[in-house]
């Protein structure tokens, strides 16, 4: 498993050197190199085959956590165990440290990045789930200068494939500040612990004072389809006060309503059993952090 | 590092592993750490195909790519290299055994097959190259189902050989087809009057080992020494004469060297590969030393698939708890089968033999038919060949017990082989042990009243917790009685201790070990005899150049007979020295008149008749004169060792689970063991084969599994696919000693942790289903994940 002939490697220390270096090549030809978790076993399998490389390893401008006023960006080349181990990402952000906890192994951690793993858009992979469960704001920078924020829902199209334009640079995921009691949680399922998701739910939720719930968002990951919305969930879990039964009518609803696919990890019924069990467990945890429990 | 006082208690001290240093600071020498001037690299081209014609192959485009040394074919092959098989290679069994050369030829048989080989100068050059190999398939039906494949109307994996039946034996009731008939006949007979009968289909699936490092060799040819080939391999001496034989070089001119630092085997790296001898040939023809190693998404296409059977299994039991008899219909997926000295088949074979386990038949009838299908070979794994029918036996049984409404512990109690040496329904020897005590020991250890009164209050609460046994009979060296006809080897083993004028220790063994730690304990067994320190002995293993005749490092050979066979070389030097020394201390003694202990050998009659044991050894090798008559200098021997009959071990499982009746979620909640390994030589060690061999066999049984499409494309060729367990995935394993020393072994010591995964898929099933127990749900198939745990219980529900 060895690569196809990779003409350049470059090693840019900034944003502009990283864009002025990708322009140089015709669309195809040259990618970025995040944390190279996934990237690299698509080079050495030869489903990529770049001619250029642009490492972003020493941009430092990807990189870092900040809250500003109650909002949040997270630099592209953030890396899984720099969010784990962020006690701040709780409350409405907490989905981000569940997630982060339990990419791969210790060493995926320490290396992988939430820039490359939205960027790269994996069926059974968290990252992208969670962003779009959380609602986050994906900003873009392109050589000839112009930037663009997009929204989740815009960013993910479908397996492998962003709004993301290959001469385009993710910067940072961001979220405005958080409504008051807002929370949210993310699980995953796999035979083995840190697997890649068979399933993975991320559910956020905001509650009124009267401890019903205003606002809420359901991102689903491990379906064929990639990362998804659950609307049917969604709208039953509005209104309610989290209990159980409301919990699990809301998940039994998102089951019926998503397609799920049989393959060797599990078959389409177990996969929505999955959805269940795994989404009230989940739900319940995003209600708890709401309400700042 | 240790509080060993007396040097004869280096027998049995938990001594750190002389290994371990080097391999955890990154200073062990593998296969692919081996370097050699001019030295090419190899990448095989691979059919994209299950079962297809090959029509042609274009290689002009890659042969005139820069850097680009050779490409083999097929057709180099045919006339220039033996085919398999070659007796060396072939088991004294009756099968229809495949005709096969390195590279195929004519048609592609299963998903990975070899095609051809690219030899350049780098590994990426190799790779760009055999993406520019283009082959032209005509596509053929894919043999895919066992079953299928055995029924008249069949494609055929080997069309020459008419079937696709490689191998059927009836294990039981004698030689002759009326013999077989006679004790069907009485089985059955048994079957009609017996109170209670079990019947089931057990379906195990296709999972085995998947080694750190995978394979590898590397091939260096002079015309003045020949071959020298370093090969990823258990068994160097038998690479050796394969290689001769096969190549037709001289014995005298191949020399096989296994690294001594290995990432693993257990089994994987005992059969004699077609990728070695491609390799072999190549540097052979080109003059230049060629390497090839393997990629892991190789490997998990080409070895490790192991346990791919179905097994037809029928008890029957009075209802006072006794096993009257066992019949068994087994068949096994054997895959395409071109795989030197195994053949897919040996292993289900063994398994077969293994079947009746600790119990006592009174009559068995036990056959096996094995199917050539267009997938891989099946691999020896670690529990070869009865992880099947030993997870279909121990489940069975509970469900006799079920079914008695008796504890399933009691009724595996009742039914133990009260004593030894015994012979089983399918002819296998069990020497010696006590297996009664192994399981009083397991069940002193876990109380099963107070787990029953828990499991009932848990119950009341809605938790769902079970309790399930298994134990396992395994061997302890394979003996030339059982590896001459299965193998075509001997099952001796053999060890040369040299001694040199500083008093420090060599021994060599021809058996290649993968990680084992057989440089400890074999040091440790050495100092103990002579009375010297563990760092003073230094072992060598896997270099034919160098060692004498061993068939491999397989079945627990290690601590049966390898240092047995070390124990009686230094037996013998010990006599010798002990006669010199007398004679220089002018007294009429003997070996049992002399301690060797702490660097000194002592006198027993007179503890002032006293010598360093280095001053004695540098006198016999240095300074042979004044010496007894008949008697020279040197102090080196080599010793062979067989026991009079096979050797086995034995071990009981008790495994503890919770189960989440809504998701199917099962946890682990104990694991507990009870062995019989004999005398231990280092407890580290003996502790370390437990857990990984447990771990090895929750992992196959719940995580791992190969799969084939219905294309007979292989799914599951890199780790995201095909699942590991990790650290956090296991339960911690409580192990117990309840040991018997073996007496046909100079020391006591058993061969131990080959077979020793077997009892872990029927103990955890076992577990689960008696969780389950209100739902009567019984577990037939493997692998046991929480989405059957769940289907199941959602048909037990209705």
């Amino acid at each position: 498993m060895y690569p196809s002939v990779i003409e350049e490697y470059l090693r840019p220390g900034s944003v502009s050197e990283a864009l002025a270096a990708i322009a140089r090549y015709d669309e195809g030809e040259a990618m970025f190199l995040a944390g190279g978790q996934s990237a690299m076993q698509a080079m050495k399998s030869r489903m990529l085959r770049p001619q250029c490389v642009v490492d972003l390893q020493d941009v430092a401008e990807l990189r870092g956590i900040v809250h500003d006023n109650g909002a949040l960006r997270i630099g592209a080349m953030t890396r899984y165990v720099d969010i784990a181990g962020e006690t701040t990402l709780d409350g409405a952000f907490g989905a981000l440290r569940d997630a982060a906890a339990h990419v791969g192994d210790r060493q995926v951690r320490n290396r992988g990045t939430i820039g490359g793993s939205v960027c790269w858009n994996y069926v059974a992979s968290c990252m992208p789930a969670v962003v779009l469960g959380l609602g986050g704001t994906l900003e873009l920078a392109a050589a000839d200068g112009g930037t663009r924020r997009l929204d989740a829902d815009d960013f993910f199209l479908g397996p492998l494939e962003t709004a993301r334009r290959e001469d385009e640079i993710l910067l940072a995921v961001s979220w405005p500040a958080p409504a008051a009691r807002s929370g949210s949680a993310y699980k995953k399922w796999g035979l083995v612990r840190d697997a890649l998701p068979v399933v993975g739910v991320c559910i956020t939720v905001t509650l009124g004072d009267d401890g019903h719930c205003t606002q809420a968002r359901v991102a689903l990951s491990g379906l064929a389809g990639g990362c998804q919305r659950a609307p049917a969930g969604e709208e039953l879990l509005r209104g309610g006060n989290g209990d159980t039964a409301a919990l699990a009518r809301a998940m039994d609803a998102i089951a019926d309503s998503v397609e799920t696919h049989s393959d060797m990890s599990a078959d389409a019924d177990y996969r929505r059993q999955l959805i269940r069990s795994i989404g009230s467990e989940v739900a319940a945890t995003a209600f708890a952090r709401a309400r700042g429990g | 590092m240790s509080a060993v006082e007396n040097s004869a208690d280096w027998l049995g001290a938990r001594l750190a592993r002389k290994e371990d240093l080097r391999l955890v600071t990154g200073q062990g020498r593998y296969l692919a750490d081996i370097v050699l001037p001019g030295m090419l690299h190899a990448v095989f081209v691979r059919s994209e195909y299950a079962h297809a014609r090959i029509t042609g192959i274009d290689t002009s485009e890659a042969a005139a790519m820069p850097g680009v040394v050779a490409i083999f074919t097929g057709a180099d092959f045919k006339d220039t290299v033996k085919p398999m098989p070659q007796p060396v290679v072939k088991p004294n069994l009756p099968a229809r055994y495949p005709t096969f050369w390195p590279l195929a030829i004519e048609k592609v048989k299963f998903h990975g097959e070899p095609v051809a080989v690219v030899i350049a100068r780098d590994k990426y050059v190799a790779e760009d190259a055999a993406e520019c190999v283009y082959v032209d398939y005509e596509e053929l039906p894919v043999v895919r189902d066992p079953e299928q494949a055995l029924a008249a109307d069949s494609p055929l994996v080997h069309e020459e050989d008419g079937s696709n039946e490689i191998f059927a034996m009836t294990l039981t009731g004698g030689e002759t087809p009326e013999e077989q008939a006679a004790n069907a006949a009485a089985v059955e007979e048994i079957f009609q009057r017996a109170d209670v009968v079990v019947a089931e289909r057990f379906r195990c699936h296709r999972t085995g080992i998947t080694p750190m490092e995978p394979r590898g060799v590397l091939c260096d040819w002079n015309d003045s020494d020949g071959l020298t080939a370093w090969i990823t391999t258990q068994r160097p001496h038998i690479d050796r004469l394969a290689l001769s034989d096969l190549l037709e070089i001289p014995a005298e001119q191949v020399r096989v060297v296994a690294p001594r630092d290995q990432g693993g085997g257990f089994g994987v790296k005992a059969p004699f590969y077609r990728e070695n001898l491609a390799i072999a040939y190549a540097a052979k023809a080109l003059r230049r030393p060629v390497r090839w190693v393997e990629s892991r998404y190789e490997s998990l296409m080409n070895v490790g698939q192991e346990r791919d059977q179905i097994n037809d299994l029928e008890i029957a039991a009075s209802k006072d708890g006794k096993l009257l008899a066992v019949r068994n219909r087994g068949v096994a997926d054997n895959g395409v089968g071109t795989t030197g000295v195994y053949w897919g088949f040996v292993m289900p074979f063994l398994g077969a033999v293994e079947l009746p386990n600790a119990y006592t038949w009174e009559r068995g009838d036990v056959s096996l038919r094995c199917a050539t299908t267009n997938k891989a070979a099946l691999t020896p794994s670690r529990a070869f060949g009865h992880f099947p029918t030993r997870f279909a036996l121990e489940r069975a049984i509970d469900m006799v017990a079920h079914k008695l409404d008796m504890e399933p512990a009691e009724l595996r109690r009742r039914n133990l082989v009260p004593s030894l040496p015994y012979t089983s329904v399918t002819g296998e020897y069990y020497d010696s042990g006590d297996f009664v005590k192994v399981w009083d020991n397991l069940m002193a250890q876990v109380d099963l009243p107070a787990f029953r009164a828990e499991q009932a209050r848990a119950r009341e609460e809605g938790r769902y917790l079970g309790i399930g046994f298994a134990c396992g009979v395994e061997l302890s060296g394979v003996a030339s009685e059982l590896l001459v006809p299965m193998e075509n080897q001997p099952g001796y083993g053999a060890a040369t201790v040299r001694l040199d004028p500083r008093g420090k220790v060599y021994v060599f063994g021809g058996d290649a070990p993968g990680g084992q730690g057989h440089e400890t304990t074999t040091a440790q067994v050495v100092a103990s005899l002579f009375g010297i320190r563990p760092s003073d002995v230094v072992v060598t293993t896997g270099d034919t150049g160098t060692t004498p005749f061993g068939s491999g490092s397989i079945g627990a050979r290690a601590g049966s007979y390898f240092v047995s066979a070390v124990a009686k070389a230094c037996a013998e030097l010990k006599d010798k020295i002990t006669r010199i020394l007398a004679h220089d201390l002018q007294i009429e003694a003997s070996v049992q008149h002399f301690e060797f202990t702490n660097g000194e050998i002592i006198y027993l009659g007179d503890a002032a008749k006293r010598k360093p044991f280095t001053e004695v050894v540098e006198r016999i090798i240095m300074f042979p004169i004044n010496l007894p008559e008949d008697e020279v200098g040197g102090l080196e021997h080599t010793a062979f060792f067989e026991a009079a009959k096979p050797m086995i071990c034995f071990n009981a499982d008790c495994c503890i689970v919770e189960v989440d009746v809504e998701s199917g979620n099962f946890s682990i909640k104990r694991w507990v063991t009870s062995e019989d390994v004999g005398t231990v030589i280092n407890p580290n060690i003996v502790d370390g084969q437990m857990h990984g061999a447990i771990v090895q066999g929750l992992s196959n049984a719940m995580f791992e599994e190969f799969v084939y499409d219905e294309q007979g494309q292989q799914m599951s060729a890199d780790f995201e696919h095909y699942k590991l367990a990790t650290a956090a995935d296991v339960p911690d394993i409580e192990i117990t000693y309840a040991p018997t020393p073996c007496p046909h072994t100079p020391l006591g010591t058993r061969g131990i942790g080959e077979g020793r995964p077997s009892s872990v898929p029927g103990a955890l099933s076992n577990a689960v289903c008696d969780a389950l127990r209100p739902w009567g749900v019984e577990i037939t198939d493997l692998p046991l994940r929480p989405g059957s745990v769940w289907q199941k219980l959602r048909e037990a529900r209705g």
